[in-house]
């Protein structure tokens, strides 16, 4: 009788603690969630609380909207998960640990070769998660997903960075701002990359993109980098991404994390065996989805981290990988 | 000759008037029954809210009003005219205070016992009355005053459990019926893993889940025709303890694995998988509603339920990679 009443007691604060935090949790990420005018063509169907974890099991309030194209079935259902973290930091270790919870894999990178946000990971054929600022973003179509679906929800993550970058506080800009003083200078970066991009190996690439990358050197503190992608008219990708850190040991600090979070092996510059191991390694694999069209590895050279890699919407030519990041690090090594 | 009428007379008129105390009721006599609780208590000890398979005597409360002034007391009883109770409310003298109109709520034990097996069953009572003031009707009649609508009731083998203490009907609508006349957990928990593949509608997807950790968004998956392992897991595992089993736990196996063929919940071929990861419910064995397995084409094809882990479970399953499940089984501790 007594545990009854126990179970009871604790229903109804559960209840209560529901619906105290419920229309909190909405209320502080409503400046991030899409609404119907920013989609239009769409109903949306459904918001609820929904939740992240981080490594140690830490509970953390995201908001799941569920949207319908307009006179669809639920086959047609796009699912959007928010969540608004502390800090950036938080954002990018939670988000990336999130990204490797599933049973199905994820991978670093985009659908479309385009950046997203500051981190993005894509897995089978339609789901993306990504990190901007202080908040990550689960976009995925669950049912009898299809090739075109990447592109639909390449639209609507660009639609929900724009919601985010707006609404982006005053402390995250002052923190990417400070950091960005401690950046890797633009023309250090062209100077380890243009002689490789520039060469015959990449004739018929030309810049896409550019970004202010988000490094970690611990739990707590982000270091931006530079992150440019370079694209072919037949969709092949080459993403490079160097960071300065402020000694050697905080590089390799951040490499690894890096490696952690966007599922790339290390390879050791100064010894390209490693890299023709990963490849090899890579060709050994049985590749499920998107995998076998991503191919991404890091590493690091003094205070310098690097992260390389490519999109090839067909499949990944690993001679073509290889040489260029070949190229890549003997221009590093000599920088 | 006066003074022997006069003590006559006054005795005759207190007998009349007693007599009219007695049964001071006319037709017609309307009776209406304004509510029943079958949840009057807040412990489950005596009231039919909780309704477990082979209980007897479970109790109710009704209240009810008449159209009378002087009726202090009827006796009512009501009887099953339709479907499968839980037995009937015996008859039980309901008091009016002050002759009428409105009775408090009364106790009605019932007559009858629970059904022997978990399910979902609906009944109809007939409610009569059996006595006004005491006074039973002549040739021991009963007058009919209403009919009740279907009442739907859920047997479950035990008291719900953790996370389910409180069982949603959502959930019930589901286990009870999918276990409907299964009278153990071992027994309930395949027929609910066998459901749960068949007849859930759900189609499989690995980049998301409704069941992180220990907490399972039951309301997100309810509304979704998606799952993956963990949901289907989860809902093994809180449908079975929703209908009492203590039993039934989750174990998580670690990959990444690649599968034999398999035929995965929502799929119509039998195909290869990569999981990072793999989850099923247990219960001295693998019960898991997220896949089929074969041991050969066309040979002994089936939803796992009960099997050991290695043999057949895992050579059935598993091709090549990692396969480390952890040490012990876990519970979800929250649904929402």
């Amino acid at each position: 009788m007594d545990n009854y009443k126990t179970l009871f007691k604790k229903l109804i604060l559960t209840i209560i603690i529901f619906i105290l935090i419920n229309p909190s949790i909405i209320a502080s990420q409503e400046k991030f969630l899409l609404k119907e005018e920013d989609l239009p063509g769409y109903e949306l169907i459904e918001q609820s609380k929904n939740h992240w974890l981080d490594s140690q099991g830490k509970i953390y309030w995201a908001i799941s909207q569920r949207w319908r194209p307009m006179g669809s079935s639920d086959i047609e259902d796009i699912y959007i998960e928010y969540c608004e973290f502390e800090s950036e930091t938080e954002a990018i270790t939670v988000t990336s640990y999130h990204s490797g919870s599933f049973a199905g894999r994820y991978v670093w990178g985009a659908f479309s070769g385009v950046i997203v946000g500051d981190r993005c990971w894509i897995g089978g054929e339609s789901a993306m998660i990504f990190v901007r600022g202080n908040v990550g973003i689960h976009l995925f179509k669950p049912i009898l997903p299809t090739a075109e679906d990447r592109y639909t929800l390449t639209t609507i993550a660009h639609k929900i960075l724009d919601k985010i970058e707006t609404n982006l506080s005053p402390e995250i800009l002052a923190l990417e701002e400070a950091a960005k003083q401690q950046q890797i200078p633009l023309e250090d970066y062209n100077q380890m990359t243009t002689a490789v991009v520039s060469s015959a190996l990449m004739s018929d690439f030309s810049a896409l993109m550019s970004w202010d990358s988000k490094w970690l050197s611990d739990t707590t503190t982000l270091v931006i980098g530079r992150r440019t992608e370079w694209k072919t008219d037949s969709g092949v990708v080459v993403g490079i991404d160097i960071s300065q850190l402020a000694t050697a040991e905080q590089a390799k600090q951040a490499v690894n994390i890096q490696s952690q979070q966007t599922y790339s092996p290390i390879f050791n510059m100064d010894s390209l065996t490693s890299l023709q191991q990963i490849i090899a390694d890579w060709q050994a694999k049985q590749k499920f989805g998107m995998e076998e069209n991503l191919f991404s590895v890091v590493s690091y050279k003094g205070n310098l981290a690097v992260h390389v890699y490519q999109f090839d919407p067909t499949k990944i030519n690993t001679d073509f990988t290889y040489a260029i990041i070949e190229q890549l690090v003997a221009q590093i090594i000599n920088f | 000759m006066k003074k022997i009428w006069f003590p006559v007379l006054v005795c005759l008129i207190s007998f009349s008037s007693l007599i009219n105390n007695a049964s001071a009721w006319d037709y017609p006599l309307i009776v209406d029954l304004i509510h029943i609780k079958f949840d009057y208590e807040s412990g489950y000890a005596y009231d039919a809210l909780d309704i477990r398979k082979n209980q007897s005597g479970r109790k109710i409360q009704a209240d009810f009003t008449h159209n009378q002034d002087d009726v202090y007391t009827l006796g009512i009883v009501a009887f099953t005219t339709y479907g499968e109770g839980f037995g009937y409310p015996q008859e039980t003298p309901v008091d009016f205070p002050n002759g009428g109109p409105a009775s408090p709520y009364t106790t009605f034990t019932t007559y009858g016992s629970v059904p022997n097996s978990v399910g979902k069953r609906s009944f109809k009572w007939k409610w009569y009355i059996t006595k006004v003031n005491g006074v039973p009707f002549p040739w021991g009649d009963y007058l009919w005053f209403t009919d009740t609508g279907w009442h739907t009731h859920y047997t479950l083998l035990a008291a719900p459990q953790n996370p389910m203490s409180v069982p949603w009907t959502d959930v019930l609508d589901y286990a009870c019926v999918w276990a409907s006349g299964k009278s153990s957990e071992s027994q309930a928990v395949s027929e609910i893993t066998e459901k749960a593949y068949t007849s859930l509608g759900k189609n499989y997807y690995g980049e998301a889940t409704h069941a992180q950790g220990t907490t399972f968004n039951l309301t997100g998956f309810l509304s979704s025709s998606w799952a993956d392992c963990r949901d289907m897991s989860a809902t093994v595992h809180v449908f079975t303890r929703a209908i009492g089993g203590t039993a039934t736990a989750v174990w998580w196996i670690d990959g990444g694995m690649y599968t034999k063929a398999i035929k995965i919940i929502g799929g119509s071929s039998w195909q290869i998988k990569w999981f990072a990861f793999h989850q099923v419910a247990y219960r001295s064995g693998v019960y898991d509603a997220c896949l089929k397995l074969r041991q050969a084409v066309g040979v002994n094809e089936r939803v796992p339920k009960g099997e050991n882990m290695d043999n057949p479970y895992k050579r059935d399953l598993f091709d090549h990679g990692d396969w480390e499940p952890d040490d012990g089984s876990f519970s979800y501790d929250s649904v929402n």
